[in-house]
């Protein structure tokens, strides 16, 4: 699955937001990496910070957003994301969607509505192969078959308002796919949609994963999403990495941080139906005043002495897996049986 | 689409009738009198009235009134008591010049508005961002006929690229010599223009639309052209069609200033000399120059915005 190093390394990223004058630290020192072909998850609230990382890769960030710190690998080629570096910067777009696309949350607002959807693939097209337009547009029709869209000779010539939600998101998929990129982000591209067609999207991706070969970096608030496509994940929480893994599985039956646990747990489950859905006490700080130590801390059944103190570092002792809690789950006796009887 | 226009027309003959009815009885409410002007203070009574009954002048209001709107739908626009000629003749040699005028400041107008309000938007705090908002402010703060001077001074006078006014033969002559006056009217809505445009521009480049566009790796020129002046010449447009009562007008004034003889003299000399025919068939004219100009900023906005066409 890999060849030398990974496909993308996203190392201590930290990012601010201006807002009305005070300055608000949106991501903190956040870092993961994905291999060649890897589908990682990237999990965590509203808020969290899932979209501005993904921005922040594509060099896609609001005006008032600014990166102090971060460096991204991305196949082999090292960036520099903070200090505003112009040269960087141009080299960054030069990636888009050759080398990484990304399909976004609502495809209404996404698409434009007074181009047919088509030329908005054909752009796409024709950013990478130098064809004449006749051909991108043929490549354009392909393209939409290969998702999905089965009269593609007609819908070619649709505006965005002519479809339904789960076309335009199949549209934005094949104008994603079209500079036949490395890396796809993915942020929440099903949320805006019906829960049948959610289905529907769910497997393309799938069925793209193999097509393609192609790096997936999947943006969600639904496991149950991550465990049906993703093959690592990452946990974030107000900005922080909570926990990370290069195995899936692990993550599911064994959480690390005491924040994955109460996410898992309130994950609705056919076996449980009937029973009350566990929901996290209290509610995700506000950028403004976020606890000093862990910003989980405030509403963590675990919580000690210790967890409002300076940054927490990496606790985790196993191999490829991160965990960023002084007192992780399943390490203290106790715990453990706390936490299989809440599950 | 032929429906859509045909109910358009049908729709603007109550207009059109509105404007013809509001002008006569403006008119002939207005003090003042046709035969009395044409014969001067020095005429006795008997003359004067016998000029009025030759006009038709003594009839009630009313009468004279319905036989104008009959006269009108024989696409008759009767007689100038001024030029004592048929206005139709009149209009021929009248309405060219001023249509030209307005078409040119129209154009001017766009010309000068889009290279402006895109770059406002894409350097908001340079130097022509200071210059733009400067200039809007004092074109916004003078009259037309005070623009209208200054160019004729600098452009007309000082540096003599442009005739100071005046209007010479031959068609070229004739072009050069309305760029002066169409730069003038253009000026004036400039200001608005520019700042509708860059609205719309400020909207779609914070749109979604422009952040997938980049995600695609398009280039930053192609996302002006493609993604964002697209969209944003949509509210252009309409703003330039609510404006072309503006640009009428501003030829109106500006004709005078720069000594065309367009429709805007011969509306000045007929309110002077109460030639009630001659203005009432300017006010027309210029009512359906308007009405036309909907007509047309609607097709091109269903043109534009595929949205609109599904009405």
């Amino acid at each position: 699955m890999t060849s030398a190093g990974p496909l993308l390394e996203i190392d201590d990223l930290t990012l601010k937001l201006q807002v009305g004058g005070a300055e608000l630290t949106a991501l903190e020192h956040v870092s993961f990496s994905l291999g060649y072909g890897e589908a990682r998850g990237l999990v965590g609230e509203s808020g969290s910070g899932k979209s501005l990382t993904l921005r922040a890769i594509l060099g896609l960030l609001p005006p008032n957003a600014v990166v102090t710190s971060g460096r991204m690998v991305f196949d082999g080629a090292e960036f520099d994301l903070a200090h505003g570096s112009k040269a960087d910067a141009r080299r960054l777009e030069r990636l888009r969607g050759t080398g990484i696309s990304m399909i976004f949350q609502e495809p209404s607002v996404a698409l434009n509505p007074v181009i047919p959807v088509g030329e908005q693939i054909v752009d796409a097209v024709m950013r990478r192969d130098h064809l004449r337009r006749s051909q991108a547009r043929d490549y354009a029709i392909h393209l939409m078959k290969l998702v999905g869209i089965h009269d593609a000779e007609h819908k070619v010539d649709a505006y965005e308002f002519e479809l339904s939600g789960g076309l335009k998101q199949r549209v934005m998929i094949a104008a994603a796919v079209a500079g036949k990129p490395k890396l796809i982000l993915c942020d929440e591209p099903t949320t805006a949609l019906d829960v049948t067609v959610q289905r529907q999207i769910l497997s393309l991706f799938t069925h793209l994963r193999d097509e393609l070969d192609a790096g997936l970096l999947y943006v969600t608030h639904d496991l149950a999403v991550v465990a049906q496509l993703c093959d690592s994940i990452t946990v974030l929480y107000s900005g922080n990495v909570m926990e990370s893994s290069a195995e899936l599985g692990s993550v599911f039956d064994d959480p690390g941080h005491p924040y994955t646990e109460a996410l898992l747990r309130s994950t609705p489950d056919v076996d449980r139906i009937g029973r009350r859905l566990y929901s996290i006490p209290g509610s995700a700080p506000s950028l403004s005043d976020r606890p000093l130590g862990c910003p989980f801390a405030p509403r963590c059944e675990y919580r000690q002495d210790d967890c409002e103190q300076a940054r927490v570092p990496d606790t985790s002792t196993v191999e490829g897996r991160e965990v960023h809690c002084r007192h992780p789950v399943g390490h203290e006796s106790g715990r453990v049986q706390l936490a299989k009887e809440a599950r | 689409m032929l429906r859509w226009l045909v109910r358009r027309l049908l729709l603007a003959i109550p207009v059109v009738w509105g404007v013809v009815t509001i002008s006569f009885f403006l008119m002939h409410l207005a003090p003042g009198d046709p035969a009395r002007t044409a014969l001067g203070d020095k005429a006795d009574a008997a003359s004067v009235a016998a000029l009025r009954h030759q006009w038709g002048l003594d009839r009630s209001l009313p009468m004279q009134y319905l036989s104008y709107l009959g006269q009108l739908l024989h696409g008759n626009l009767g007689q100038s008591l001024y030029y004592h000629t048929s206005i139709t003749s009149l209009m021929a040699q009248r309405l060219p010049v001023t249509l030209i005028l307005i078409v040119l400041s129209a154009v001017f107008a766009v010309l000068i508005s889009i290279p402006l309000a895109s770059r406002t938007v894409t350097k908001p705090n340079g130097l022509a961002a200071q210059v733009v908002r400067l200039f809007n402010a004092v074109i916004q703060g003078s009259p037309t006929f005070f623009i209208g001077s200054m160019l004729i001074l600098f452009l007309g006078v000082r540096i003599a690229i442009f005739p100071a006014g005046g209007y010479p033969d031959g068609f070229g002559h004739r072009l050069w010599a309305l760029m002066l006056p169409a730069l003038t009217i253009a000026l004036s809505i400039v200001p608005l223009l520019v700042r509708g445009l860059r609205a719309a521009m400020i909207e779609s480049y914070s749109s979604e639309y422009v952040s997938f566009a980049r995600s695609k790796g398009l280039g930053e020129g192609k996302i002006r052209r493609r993604y964002v002046l697209r969209n944003a010449s949509i509210s252009g447009v309409s703003i330039l069609g609510i404006q072309v009562g503006a640009l009428a007008s501003g030829a109106l004034v500006v004709e005078q200033v720069f000594a065309i003889p367009g429709m805007g003299s011969m509306l000045m000399t007929g309110i002077l000399n109460r030639d009630y025919a001659l203005v009432q068939a300017c006010t027309l004219v210029f009512g359906l120059i308007v009405v036309v100009v909907y007509l047309l900023t609607d097709l091109v906005y269903a043109r534009l915005d595929p949205r609109a066409r599904l009405s």
